[in-house]
């Protein structure tokens, strides 16, 4: 198993590097440029060659782009992100400041997540084609088809219309305010997890019918275990392989979801500084954001495989 | 206008709680359904019929869509009716309730903004509108624009006009920067506002306003309190440009101990002269501000404190309004006539007061006067005299109206919308009908193939569905034109490199009729289009060149006239309509004009009552 890991460990600048021509080349295939955006915003009419030739070179844009990705990852590997083209803020400290409210998002959109998928999927599989069963799968289907951005500002629309209730504003730290940031932060955690809950639900459902039908399972019931015992114990830990790789991808979904939920909701973290970026074509943010997240990605993806060993014992890494 | 409003149609429903979630669950229910629909398979045995039924649906719904254009122009016609009645009423109210604050202003409480953060600081560099949310209250101007476009003595009195090329301006004794180092406090002198002016046309590739003094031949301080400004040829919106709400004085004491990169986005180097101090700022999420208590106006700020909140969300905005964590629901130059109508179906008529503050952008659609088949002036007027106004003001629910080449904001010189609908191209009914048959008439005088036309680059999603009724109103005389949906930067990008045949996005403004000269003139940097000719850049520079309001009125009016009958370098449709709109507790509002109308003065307001809330930050 070390061997394993050290494997896949050494794998990941490999990736990382491969990772980051990627994204450099990509964003720089996108049309419209910081520049001109840059040279529009002035009136009256302040734009000619010189003017572009200077900010080209201010922001190092008048080099080879291979010169560019040259400097950028060396800046990048010796812990210098750079500064954003659009705020001049530092990238990292900006990213000291995004990472925590974004990683609290994602942390509560998993505890939202994980139970209420796994939760609901094996409820329904234990109570197979009795109404508790078709009303989870109705709920289930219902949150997959409606998109997160319009739940999100029905839960602000409707509370506000009913009863005059908006959620606290502006923003406040977990450590300074914890009861007020979790009422600002629990909403957008539950939107950005219903969906994927909806996918784990149904995903956890054929997998434990699946399971709850094998031998094994009806001889625990026939050594005279209680019911609760055989689902939990013996059915939904053989059922959780294909869970554990659901959840995993979760990451994924959690960081698409955070982009829309922290727009709507005034959440200054990673999400909306991508949508910022991206609308500016602020490259060097996006950059950096790419890289970030998917390293992460990546390790995730590693402690994902390396569970799997945790439920199954039949599995090695060689 | 607010019986077809969302907001409205939700409150109606205010008594059925069920019937309001009956309704969202079948919402609900319905995305369900489509999802599960959508995975189906298509029907490809309709293929046969599918050309025939193609037919008899688009038959269909042509006649579809002149009924509802002549539905949706009669209910316009009837709403319009009611808002220029209505936003007349609120004015006077507005008015009113200001003036009934006959107890004086009183001192206290903190003033809580909805805002977007630009999250740069320096007045110099402009890349987003939001950057005066803050600003606009930590820095001052030398003189200001004040209601109704009027140069105010700011922290100089208005100046002495020597003569057409020089000015002279006292600086006020009692004008203080803010008590943190390196400024401590120190008096404001000639030689700020010396440096703070010529500071916007130092050589930085980032700095925006580097035009906007190159007639001036001297800002120079001829003693501690005494500024003369010297111009190399008459330029009459001189005095203007200084008052600009862009014109706020950094000290040059600052830009030595933090330099230019740490005025743009470090907090601390903030240090103005402005009614406010800085106090904190958490990046996208809140500006607090404390009060100036050296201001230079006697008494001002009344509030102690400025508590800016950025709120991206419409939703969440309007919920934050109602439920009174925020005094203003808009205040920068995003606020509409629909943001106010929302917010009073929630709150009720009485308890937002809404006020049209003038701004002079709006949405524009460009033409490139080089690129075929727009170099004859007859296609344009053509394609002027198709664009249907109304429809068009219709669909940005009361953030825009009607307008011509100069912004109606900017009085006397701007086209109102009754003044513009009497005139071809923005008039409607069988007068509309007269324009379309003289347009159809000079497209065949042009002999241009009406199939032909490169397609319109538009500014997407902003843009879309104006573009999508122009194309229609095009097609009503045969001019068959495509849209091609670009990005903000693309969009910016193509009309900055003038890469486009026609194109439609937003255009700033600017708080002087010579706006015509950086738009249009051959010369001019706005003059996206390359619009030339000798006659109106005669006119423009003669428009430059006067002083006199009644002589310069005259020289406009025939620019603008002659622009809309012959030359039409671009489609003018709109204006602003932007909407301040804040709770009645709230009072000494002024409406302040400017480009962005970000700078609503907050240093003359003070709370009549303060609100649960806002004693302290």
């Amino acid at each position: 198993m070390r061997n394993y890991i050290f494997r896949r460990l050494m794998l990941l600048p490999i990736t990382v590097i491969l990772l980051s021509i990627f994204v450099f080349g990509l964003i720089r295939l996108v049309p419209g440029s910081v520049i001109d955006a840059r040279l529009a915003a002035g009136f009256p009419g302040t734009a000619n060659a010189d003017d572009r030739a200077k900010l080209e070179a201010h922001f190092g844009l008048d080099k080879p782009v291979h010169e560019q990705y040259v400097t950028w990852i060396g800046q990048v590997f010796s812990g210098d992100f750079g500064t954003s083209w659009l705020t001049k803020e530092d990238i990292l400290d900006n990213f000291r400041r995004r990472m925590p409210v974004t990683v609290e998002l994602l942390v509560l959109t998993l505890l939202i997540y994980i139970p209420l998928g796994i939760g609901t999927g094996v409820w329904s599989a234990v109570r197979q084609n009795r109404t508790d069963d078709y009303s989870i799968r109705f709920v289930t289907i219902l949150f997959l088809a409606i998109p997160n951005f319009w739940l999100a500002t029905l839960v602000i629309v409707v509370p506000l219309v009913l009863w005059g209730y908006a959620p606290p504003v502006p923003y406040v730290q977990l450590w300074e305010e914890p009861d007020t940031n979790l009422v600002q932060m629990i909403v957008p955690a539950a939107i950005a997890a219903l969906a994927g809950a909806a996918v784990l639900g149904r995903v956890a459902r054929s997998e434990m019918l699946e399971v709850l039908r094998q031998d094994y399972v009806r001889t625990a019931y026939a050594k005279g275990l209680s019911g609760y015992v055989v689902v939990l114990r013996h059915a939904l830990r053989n059922a959780m392989i294909p869970l554990i790789t659901l959840i995993g991808l979760v990451f994924a979904n959690g960081v698409a979801g955070a982009v829309i939920v922290e727009q709507i909701f005034a959440i200054p973290g990673m999400g909306r500084y991508l949508v910022q970026s991206l609308l500016n074509n602020d490259l060097p943010v996006v950059q950096v954001w790419m890289l970030i997240f998917g390293a992460a990605f990546i390790m995730v993806n590693l402690l994902v495989d390396l569970s799997y060993g945790m439920f199954d014992p039949r599995i090695r890494f060689q | 206008m607010s019986e077809r409003n969302y907001w409205t149609r939700m409150r109606r429903n205010r008594m059925s709680r069920r019937g309001l979630l009956k309704a969202s669950a079948r919402a609900g229910v319905g995305a369900a359904g489509l999802a599960l629909v959508g995975c189906g398979d298509d029907d490809d045995d309709a293929q046969p019929a599918a050309a025939e039924v193609q037919q008899q649906q688009q038959q269909e719904q042509q006649a579809a869509q002149v009924e509802q254009q002549a539905e949706q122009q009669a209910m316009q016609q009837q709403a319009q009716t009611q808002t220029a009645e209505e936003q007349q009423a609120q004015q006077q109210a507005v008015a009113q309730a200001q003036a009934q604050a006959a107890d004086g202003p009183k001192q206290g409480g903190i003033v809580r903004i909805v805002m977007s953060d630009g999250g740069i600081f320096d007045p110099a560099i402009v890349i987003h509108g939001g950057t005066y949310a803050g600003v606009h209250q930590i820095y001052d101007w030398i003189n200001y624009l004040d209601e109704g476009f009027v140069i105010t003595s700011g922290m100089a009195e208005l100046p002495e006009v020597v003569d057409e090329l020089n000015f002279i301006y006292s600086i006020k004794p009692n004008v203080y920067w803010h008590d943190k180092p390196p400024l401590d406090g120190r008096q404001f002198t000639a030689e700020d506002a010396v440096f703070g002016l010529e500071r916007f046309g130092f050589d930085n590739p980032e700095f925006v306003f580097k035009d906007r003094f190159s007639i001036v031949e001297k800002f120079e301080a001829t003693d501690q309190l005494t500024m003369h400004v010297e111009a190399g040829q008459v330029f009459s919106p001189i005095l203007t440009a200084i008052a600009e709400d862009n014109m706020l004085m950094v000290s040059r004491d600052a830009v030595e101990a933090f330099g230019d990169e740490g005025l743009s986005t470090d907090f601390e180097a903030q240090i103005g002269t402005g009614a406010f101090m800085g106090l904190s700022r958490e990046p996208e999420v809140e500006l607090r501000l404390e009060r100036h208590p050296n201001y230079y106006k006697e008494g001002q700020p009344y509030f102690d404190g400025y508590k800016g909140i950025a709120l991206p969300d419409d939703a969440l905005r309007t919920a934050a309004f109602a439920d009174g964590q925020t005094d203003f629901l808009t205040y920068q130059w995003t606020g509409s006539q629909t943001n106010l109508e929302e917010a009073r179906s929630v709150l009720g008529e009485d308890e937002v007061v809404g006020v049209q503050n003038p701004v002079t952008f709006g949405m524009a659609t460009h033409i490139h006067c080089e690129v075929e088949p727009y170099t004859d002036p007859r296609v344009r007027t053509a394609v002027h005299l198709a664009a249907d106004r109304e429809q068009l003001i219709a669909l940005s629910q009361g953030s825009l109206v009607i307008g011509g080449p100069i912004a109606v904001a900017i009085q006397p010189y701007g086209r109102t919308e009754d003044e513009l609908r009497q005139l071809p191209g923005y008039r409607s009914g069988d007068l509309r009908q007269e324009d379309l048959a003289e347009s159809r008439r000079m497209l065949e005088a042009a002999g241009v193939d009406l199939d032909g036309f490169p397609p319109m680059d538009i500014w997407a999603p902003n843009a879309s569905d104006y573009a999508q009724v122009l194309q229609q109103n095009l097609a009503e005389v045969g001019i068959n034109i495509g849209i091609n949906e670009l990005t903000t930067t693309d969009a910016l990008a193509a009309r900055q490199n003038r890469e486009f045949t026609m194109i439609m996005l937003g255009q700033q403004g600017a708080s002087d009729p010579d706006l015509l000269y950086n738009d249009l003139h051959t010369t001019g940097g706005q003059n996206y289009g390359n619009f030339s000719n000798p006659e109106f850049d005669a006119l423009v520079e003669k428009g430059r060149s006067l002083f006199d309001v009644e002589e310069r009125k005259e020289v406009y009016d025939e620019a603008q006239d002659r622009l809309l009958n012959e030359w039409n370098p671009r489609l003018y449709w709109s204006w602003s309509n932007a909407v301040v709109a804040f709770r009645p507790y709230l009072r000494g509002f002024r409406p302040t004009p400017g480009p962005t109308a970000s700078n609503a003065i907050l240093w003359g307001m003070w709370f009549d009552q303060i609100p649960e809330g806002a004693q302290a930050f």
